[in-house]
């Protein structure tokens, strides 16, 4: 089985909360294809679905306060862009009776927000010397 | 069956949804923007909406307030899709009348409870208002039209009792008359009311069973030969000798009765009126109509004849009073027959009312 994506460098988008989450959301759609590939029920893909969608959820909400703690000047339009990819995530989940479709359309999404989006943030910190302290404390100790 | 509008300018998310409502047996139509959902509204009749929040140009609760300007759609259930996130709009949905979110992502059978609970918490409100107006009906028929002959009727005995010796024998007849008169008017009202409230109550059981037409129209016409003979009305029976017909037959002799003494009300002196019989083509129904040469009925007044909330009493020829529930009760019974029930009237030239029975045993009629 051949990994579907891998946490890379040219996924960071220098902000260390973000990225640890990001890694996390990878972990989880790796473990998705490993199950496919392992042939796991219907009953257990849906149980990673949800957790994948649960997980999405969360990570949206800790970027929106991140931007809200800066005052991202395109923090709305960002917010808008994660309800897009909650809309989308949900045809996806109902439209995919294969669920190697799933997967792929997982991955793409993760792929085109983090470096188009997600990047942005850090482009927009840099640019007006914020200092960004958004981390979790747990990773350090 | 259910109809559903869907409105959502994700034509994906369309799809999903249609594709879960259609499997479960639900009728739907989509829009994938606020202004066709509109246009939907004026020609069909939804029970229940899916609205979508965030839409391009109207967004959904724009959407739904134009909707809501037709009045016919202001007590139909909207739910409103809402990005799970989405935690501004998710109040807001309930703040604009929505009585339930979707979130996105949803889970199937979630989509399907929901969806569910509030098309049945529409039908029991709509049975309510129904049960409120039967009620209303009801006092008003009691309060008015019940106490008017009792009204007669006190007065004139009371008369009597006091002053009975002063008068001559054609003065008394007159007034004991009336008395009579009222009790009967009483008693026929009386009798309306308690079928009607025994039927609304579900006590009466309907009970088809082979009919002959002709005998039965015999038997009704020997009751109101009296007050067809006052009027000089001649009434007809143009049904001929074998006609059977499946029905109930208290449930078919009310419905009769009831038109063929109406029509008598509203025909003049010397008057006629036919009742006839007419098998439909490709159906198993007879079309049953009793015409009368009376005043007929104006277009406007025609739609409210058969609804309990809009139909009122209009006086006979000879300023026969009533109540409106005639009509009500023959509603009533000729649908619970299986039947339909309408009317085709112009004014100055008559009324026909039709109604529709089986002639054999059908499994659709309510029981």
């Amino acid at each position: 089985m051949e990994n579907i994506i891998t946490w890379d460098v040219k996924y960071s988008v220098g902000i260390e909360r973000i990225d640890l989450e990001h890694k996390i959301f990878l972990d989880l759609i790796k473990n998705f294809q490993k199950e496919i590939f392992e042939n796991v029920s219907d009953e257990r893909l849906f149980r990673l679905i949800l957790e994948i969608e649960k997980y999405a959820e969360f990570h949206f909400i800790s970027e929106e306060n991140f931007m809200k703690l800066i005052n991202y000047p395109k923090l709305e339009q960002h917010i808008n862009l994660h309800f897009d990819l909650l809309e989308k995530l949900n045809v996806a989940k109902h439209s995919n009776v294969n669920k190697n479709d799933f997967l792929n359309f997982t991955v793409a999404w993760f792929v085109n927000h983090t470096i188009q989006e997600d990047k942005q943030i850090y482009n927009y910190c840099k640019e007006n010397n914020i200092e960004i302290n958004f981390k979790l404390d747990i990773v350090n100790e | 069956m259910n109809n559903i509008l869907i409105i959502d300018d994700l034509e994906e998310n369309l799809k999903v949804v249609e594709g879960i409502l259609e499997e479960s047996g639900y009728n739907t139509q989509i829009a994938t923007s606020g202004k066709e959902g509109i246009k939907y509204c004026q020609n069909i009749d939804f029970d229940l909406f899916l609205i979508d929040v965030r839409m391009p140009e109207l967004n959904g609760f724009e959407t739904y307030q134009l909707i809501k300007q037709n009045s016919k759609n202001i007590n139909i259930p909207a739910l409103f899709f809402v990005a799970k996130t989405d935690y501004e709009n998710i109040p807001k949905v309930f703040e604009q009348g929505g009585v339930d979110i979707i979130s996105k992502p949803f889970q199937k059978n979630e989509l399907l409870a929901r969806v569910n609970s509030h098309l049945e918490i529409h039908k029991q409100r709509a049975q309510l208002m129904e049960l409120n107006v039967t009620k209303d009906k009801f006092f008003s028929i009691i309060a008015h039209d019940l106490k008017n002959p009792f009204n007669v009727i006190l007065a004139y005995s009371k008369e009597l009792l006091k002053n009975h010796k002063k008068y001559d024998n054609e003065k008394r007849e007159q007034l004991i008359k009336s008395v009579n008169n009222n009790a009967n008017n009483a008693y026929k009202l009386l009798e309306n009311l308690l079928t009607w409230s025994q039927s609304q109550n579900g006590v009466i059981k309907y009970l088809p069973n082979k009919i002959h037409l002709k005998i039965l129209i015999f038997e009704i016409m020997f009751n109101l030969k009296e007050q067809a003979d006052k009027k000089n009305i001649q009434v007809l029976d143009d049904i001929s000798e074998n006609e059977l017909i499946y029905a109930d037959g208290n449930m078919t002799a009310i419905v009769l009765r009831n038109l063929i003494s109406n029509a008598i009300k509203f025909t003049a002196n010397g008057g006629n009126i036919v009742i006839s019989s007419e098998f439909q083509e490709n159906s198993n129904f007879l079309e049953i109509s009793v015409k009368d040469s009376g005043v007929g009925i104006s277009k406007n007044k025609i739609n409210d004849l058969f609804s309990i909330d809009k139909n009122t009493s209009t006086k006979g020829t000879e300023n026969e009073k009533g109540t409106g529930l005639r009509l009500l009760l023959c509603k009533e019974f000729a649908e619970r027959n299986g039947g339909k029930i309408w009317v085709e009237s112009e004014v100055g030239k008559g009324s026909n009312f039709k109604f529709t029975v089986p002639i054999k045993n059908i499994s659709n009629s309510k029981k």
